[in-house]
């Protein structure tokens, strides 16, 4: 029955004997050394009557007396117990909660009467679903447990902690059969109902976090709906991952996406080479064009305004000046020439002789 | 008074014999059925220090909620499909007595609860489809409803056994082996294709920088040669117009003075010219002038 373990929560270890005087049913051994105690006690005392005479039994009496005093105290005294910062206790008298003590030294009714169940009601329990952790940083993967299917019927793998803490402990005791199972088993059941309306690809990437609070939400009101009296404090996915079978798939698909931005950006180094050039090149080409635009223009002012001063000064002697230009001209120009002067009334003949090959241009006049 | 003393003794033990005989404890996480050589009496549902006669003998119940877990049950969807569930059920004892007389004790009615439940799971989810139980098809809140019709009608079913049926929770409902692979290999399509339409969006991206670019780039010198050639056509045009008003002056001149600059320009170091001598330049060359 439930509280066969309640002596394991006396400060006090051991029951004095013959403390279980008043009550002891349901607990067969107790009733049994009691009486046998007893029946010790007063067989001493019949025995005595026979040998001693009167002075005997007086004797026995006082140390009856002595020995029952004893015992009653030291029964009282089991009812002390010393409740821990972190923990609550459970009064229970013959089985009925009757109160709730918080951190501190306090004292019971002694068994059978009162027992006490202390709880750690501010430590944090944790549990894993997915895996199992070993504690020395092994870790199991349990796939009946982490596979679960998502809204558009792909398969993910997923672990989780759920970390939760005794929220009351009146419920906690008294509302459910076994905490954790309870946990777990709420736990399985609203992953699956969240991972069951979501994408794949948001469970894998952006909707990690959403995935978190709805389960919590969602384990929190089961839990709630059972008055477990438990408070789920953090859901924290661990390990979010597509099945081992298609998981090479999956890398390919980030290496692809990759892929798609190194080729985005090469072609984007290849456009921030040949826009500048360009750019470049067509400001040499404005440039280039404006060089040259002062080159004709000056080059035009300059060479009309040499032909007017020539001019002007032509004017003065035209016939002299034009004379003099021309054989001007024509010394430089015959200077550097190879000559070959032929008379006009041979020239029909002799022409086709002349080995024009060695020159690079031939004028006639 | 030795012998008044040893008998008050023995009474004394008897006493506490009968006393605990004839009472017992419910803890707050039971109820307890009292029976008479094995017949139901009375039923306590209060925790704390209760009597009955020394005789009489103490079935205990838990009074708390509690949690059976069954196997996976197969189930065919209404789409002949065949899904593993794995459910479990939140249960209460609500009659010790109904429960005794069908089961006598609480594992026993436990199982019998477990019969009704999978045949319920199985009568409720075999009315949809495969996807429909898996994702909520249409639905979002498809399972929660599926799972209240489960509850709602186990508890129907177990109402004689003198226990409620709380709640059940489907808490896997799984592929089996060969619908797993199938969905692995369409998995596998569907990140192929997945793959290979990122690749071809990079290429895709890619071509158009390019292309962009140049484009950009011919826009640029396009637009330079045009304004390059008007600035050059601008220079041009001056300076015609330059020359034209100086040589109109005297186009005459001009042509002799440019025919000149023409020679001079024109014939270069080693010209072979072959020359009559009766030409203006050796009009003096034959004869000593006139």
């Amino acid at each position: 029955m439930p509280w066969n373990d309640n002596q394991s929560n006396n400060p006090w270890g051991n029951r004095p004997p013959g403390g279980g005087g008043g009550g002891g049913n349901q607990t067969p051994p107790d009733i049994e050394e009691v009486i046998k105690r007893l029946q010790e006690r007063f067989g001493g005392i019949f025995g005595g009557k026979g040998g001693s005479g009167g002075n005997a039994p007086d004797i026995g009496k006082g140390l009856l007396g002595g020995i029952a005093v004893i015992a009653l105290l030291l029964w009282l005294a089991t009812g002390l117990y010393v409740v821990a910062a972190d923990e609550e206790a459970v009064v229970l008298r013959f089985g009925q909660h009757t109160d709730t003590k918080g951190p501190g030294l306090n004292w019971h009714l002694p068994y059978p009467i009162e027992t006490v169940e202390k709880l750690p009601v501010t430590r944090v329990q944790r549990l894993g679903i997915g895996f199992r952790d070993f504690g020395d940083g092994r870790v199991r993967k349990i796939p009946q447990e982490s596979l679960m299917l998502t809204r558009d019927e792909n398969i993910v793998d997923i672990s989780f902690i759920v970390q939760y803490k005794i929220k009351s402990v009146e419920n906690y005791l008294f509302n459910i059969d076994n905490a954790e199972k309870t946990v777990r088993g709420a736990a399985e059941s609203a992953i699956r109902e969240v991972i069951g309306r979501t994408m794949i690809d948001d469970v894998l990437t952006t909707k990690k976090a959403e995935v978190e609070v709805e389960t919590q939400d969602l384990i929190q009101s089961i839990l709630d709906s059972y008055q477990a009296g438990i408070s789920i404090a953090t859901v924290k996915l661990q390990d979010v991952q597509p099945p081992e079978r298609v998981i090479k798939e999956f890398k390919d698909v980030a290496s692809a996406r990759e892929d798609k931005e190194r080729a985005k950006n090469e072609a984007q180094t290849y456009a921030n080479d040949i826009i500048p050039n360009a750019r470049g090149e067509a400001k040499k080409m404005i440039l280039d064009a404006e060089g040259y635009e002062k080159e004709v223009v000056e080059r035009a002012i300059g060479e009309a305004d040499r032909f007017n001063q020539l001019l002007k000064a032509y004017r003065q002697a035209p016939d002299v000046t034009r004379k003099r230009l021309y054989i001007d001209t024509m010394q430089e120009v015959m200077a550097k020439t190879d000559k070959t002067i032929i008379d006009g009334s041979i020239a029909g003949q002799i022409l086709p002789y002349l080995p024009l090959d060695r020159a690079g241009k031939v004028e006639v006049k | 008074m030795s012998p008044k003393l040893s008998m008050a003794g023995i009474l004394l033990v008897v006493a506490a014999i009968v006393a605990s005989m004839s009472t017992f404890v419910v803890d707050q996480r039971e109820q307890a059925l009292v029976l008479q050589f094995g017949n139901p009496k009375n039923v306590v549902t209060t925790a704390g220090l209760h009597f009955k006669l020394p005789w009489q003998s103490v079935e205990y119940f838990d009074r708390r909620l509690l949690e059976s877990d069954a196997l996976p049950n197969e189930v065919i969807t209404k789409d002949k499909k065949s899904i593993l569930v794995d459910n479990y059920t939140r249960w209460r004892i609500t009659d010790p007595l109904k429960v005794y007389q069908v089961a006598r004790t609480q594992t026993g009615v436990a199982a019998r609860m477990q019969d009704v439940v999978r045949g319920k799971v199985r009568e409720v989810l075999g009315q949809h489809t495969l996807h429909e139980i898996v994702s909520g098809g249409d639905n979002a809140n498809l399972r929660v409803e599926l799972m209240r019709t489960i509850q709602r009608r186990a508890h129907d079913g177990v109402k004689d056994y003198g226990i409620e049926v709380v709640d059940v929770r489907i808490k896997r409902a799984d592929l089996p082996q060969e619908n797993s692979e199938a969905v692995f290999q369409r998995m596998k399509a569907e990140r192929n294709r997945i793959a290979k339409e990122y690749r071809s969006e990079g290429e895709e991206a890619a071509r158009e920088i390019r292309a962009k670019a140049e484009k950009d780039v011919k826009f640029v010198l396009a637009d330079a040669y045009k304004n390059a050639q008007i600035i050059r056509g601008h220079a041009d045009a001056k300076a015609t117009k330059t020359y034209a008003s100086a040589h109109s002056r005297d186009p005459n001149f001009y042509a002799f003075t440019r025919s000149l600059e023409a020679y001079k320009q024109s014939i270069t170091e080693g010209t072979r010219l072959v020359i009559s001598p009766e030409s203006e330049f050796f009009r003096y060359f034959g004869k000593s002038g006139k």
